[in-house]
This record gives structure tokens, sequence and C-alpha cells, in this order.
């Protein structure tokens, strides 16, 4: 059983993505931000920190993070990791390309990495490619699944900082679901659901 | 200079530079509005980085603000109502690509010197400006910007309150727009004017 919980700040479209049936599939339990130092997190296998979370909150949730972590879990952060809200993760922001596809033989470079990973049973490449806000440099003993063309990683998988595992993406899937555009988001979380849930 | 709010959370998308405070925007943190002396702002852009649970709880603050004259202008894609008879946003049924934004006659003063192009296209994407709409409007609102099919995109409310309410159902117009190489770019720095004037115009008005 992995009993996952995932994280909302109650904007607009975390509450039209929480309010689609195809997507429950992702979460059991959901958590407001502003109420996860008050919540007991020993009941949960995995916890989602979804994009564009308050940096305040999840700073002053930092040693919970750290905790959840470290107690053997998995921790699957989307979006950006400013003003080191989690201290090992090496982040920098991306000036975005989110026209590449308009252009003639336009192409957003990425590279797939360690695709013997599990991830790429269920997800491509293709379905990772809509724009990234940023990038990371994952730490020693860390393996990248996704890099950009200056070797930086949009997403990764590190095993060996902690006594769980936590995943790193800078990929926004559930802004874009909950605004309704960008269709490769649905694809790409679809195939995280399957991951996540252990799915053949 | 007569300072403007931002209103959003605090994350990477909605911090402010250097260029917009000296424009005499301010970034105010959502959570810290109730312990904000909004009087201090001639009026408040609302982004739609916001949490609408805690905006909701907080809805009084925004209806005591306009009543006194104040100026808001929303970006929020709202999906619960915690502005003064606003209603909430949908995903337009067009497709980005098909859908476009029709400024008619006479132009809004925010919207003079912009071409239209450059409103619906961003080096060559569609969309930033054109993914919601509203379906039912307020009494006495009036529509600023609205798509083909007459659908409105930006409205104002100058009736529900004292105040002045200018609601858009795209993007956010200040950020996104600030950085532009087209007329686009004008708008953010006109929209700032508009709400200067708009305050200053109720102001007048209730001497």
């Amino acid at each position: 059983m992995n009993k996952i919980a995932i994280l909302t700040n109650g904007m607009s479209f975390h509450n039209r993505f929480f309010a689609m049936e195809e997507y429950k599939g992702l979460y059991d339990d959901i958590i407001h931000i502003t109420e996860l130092h008050n919540t007991d997190l020993s009941i949960y296998d995995t916890l989602i920190v979804t994009e564009r979370l308050s940096i305040p909150h999840l700073k002053q949730n930092q040693g919970k993070f750290i905790s959840f972590v470290n107690s053997g879990k998995r921790l699957l952060i989307f979006g950006e990791v400013l003003d080191n809200w989690f201290p090992t993760i090496d982040w920098e922001e991306s000036e975005v390309n989110f026209s590449w596809w308009v252009k003639d033989k336009g192409d957003l470079p990425l590279f797939e990495r360690n695709n013997m990973h599990t991830l790429y049973e269920h997800v491509t490449l293709k379905h990772m490619k809509w724009h990234y806000h940023g990038t990371f440099q994952p730490p020693e003993g860390a393996i990248s699944l996704v890099d950009n063309h200056e070797g930086r990683s949009i997403f990764y998988i590190d095993q060996v900082s902690f006594n769980g595992e936590l995943v790193v993406t800078s990929l926004d899937p559930i802004f874009h679901i909950g605004l309704g555009f960008i269709d490769q988001t649905k694809l790409f979380l679809n195939g995280v659901i399957k991951w996540l849930r252990g799915e053949n | 200079m007569k300072y403007i709010g931002y209103v959003a959370n605090d994350i990477q998308f909605a911090r402010l530079r250097q260029k917009d405070r000296d424009q005499g925007l301010v970034f105010i943190d959502m959570y810290d509005l109730p312990n904000t002396d909004l009087s201090a702002y001639v009026g408040l852009i609302i982004t739609n980085y916001v949490d609408e649970d805690f905006m909701m709880a907080h809805k009084r603050l925004f209806e005591d603000y306009l009543n006194k004259g104040g100026v808001i202008f929303s970006f929020a894609k709202m999906s619960q109502s915690y502005l003064p008879n606003a209603p909430i946003w949908y995903r337009s049924p067009i497709a980005i690509r098909e859908r476009e934004i029709i400024l008619r006659e006479p132009i809004a003063t925010m919207f003079e010197g912009i071409d239209p192009y450059d409103l619906n296209y961003r080096r060559g994407v569609k969309g930033f400006f054109t993914r919601g709409y509203f379906k039912e409007l307020p009494d006495g609102a009036e529509v600023i910007v609205e798509d083909q099919l007459g659908a409105p995109i930006i409205y104002v409310d100058r009736a529900s309150t004292n105040g002045t309410l200018f609601v858009g159902s795209g993007t956010d117009l200040y950020q996104v727009y600030r950085d532009e190489e087209s007329s686009a770019n004008r708008l953010p720095r006109q929209i700032l004017d508009t709400i200067r004037e708009e305050y200053a115009s109720r102001k007048e008005a209730h001497v």
C-alpha cells in the first residue's frame, strides 16, 4: 500500500485540478500548506509537493520535509526550489523557452538519462517536453532522468542523501492541467501516477 | 509616488524586480493582508497566485478597500468569488489557437498604441491573454476587451462599490508583457497609469 498525500496552496488552479476525477489516482489525501505544520505525515508513504507553493510556508516546514524523507519515505517535488527551501537541492532559474514548437524544425533540447529507470516504463521524453522554468545539479550518487543541453537536470532521483527517496523535477504539470492548457502535461502526469502506484 | 500593491503568494513568478519597484509597485504577501494598511495604496493588483481559501476568509478587506474609493485590478482566475459581485472564471470553449482578443473603439487608455496582434501572440505563441472568460457580469459592468464571440475578457465594475474593480480573465498582464519586444510592452505601464487615474477620478467624484 502506497498512501500518498499532496500539498495544495488553495490557488485556483489547485482547486480546479483537485476537482478533476481523472487525476484522483495521484493522491489519497490533500493537505493545505498552511496546515502542514499540524499534520501527522507518518501515515503516508509519499508526499507530493506541488509547484508554485508559498515559499515562506515551505521554509517553515523544512524540518518536516527532511524528517519525512529521512524516515524512509518518498518525497516528490514539482517546480521551483527558491531560497533553498529544501537545503540539498541545487536550483537555478532558466529563461523559459515556450515558443520552440512554433519554429520550423524547432526543438527543446532535452535528453533522456538512465532510461532503464522504471519511470520510463510509463513516461516518454516527449511527454516531458513543454518548457521548464529551472534546472538542478543533482548531488553525487543521485541519478538524472532528463538533462538539458547544459547537462543540468530537470528531473532527478536522489536515493543517497536521505534514508528515503527524493524525487525532484522542475516540470509544472498540475499548474497547466488546472488551467487547462498544454496537453503533454496530462500524458506526463498520467505516467507519473502509474509509476507512483506501481502499475504495469 | 502613488503606490500600488501587488498581491500574491511569495513564489518565483510573483516576485518584483527593481524596474517594477521603480514604477511604484510594492509586493504584498497575501498572507500579510490582514496586517497591511491598504490606505497606503491607490490600487491593488491581485494575481492568479493567491490562496483562495484565505482570500475568501478575508473578503471583507477587499470590499472595504473598494468602498473607500480604492481600485483593484484582478488577474485571478477565481474558482471562488472573494471580490464584490465578481464572477468565477471559465476556460474558454474556443481553442487557444483560434481565440482572438478584440479591441473595439473607443480603445481603453490602457491599450492605446498597442497592436492587438502583439497581445494575441508572444513569439508566435497564442493563449496568454485568451485562456478564459466570464459567463455573467455584474449589473452596471462595462466590457473593456472581448473575444471574437463577444465573451468578456476584461471588464470594469464601478457600480458595485464606491471604488473601481477591473477584472481580467487572461494572464497577469503586468508580468507577462513587461519584457516584450513589441508594442505590448506598453501595457504594464499603462495599466498602472489607468489604476492611478481611476483612483484620482474616484476621489474627485467623492469630494
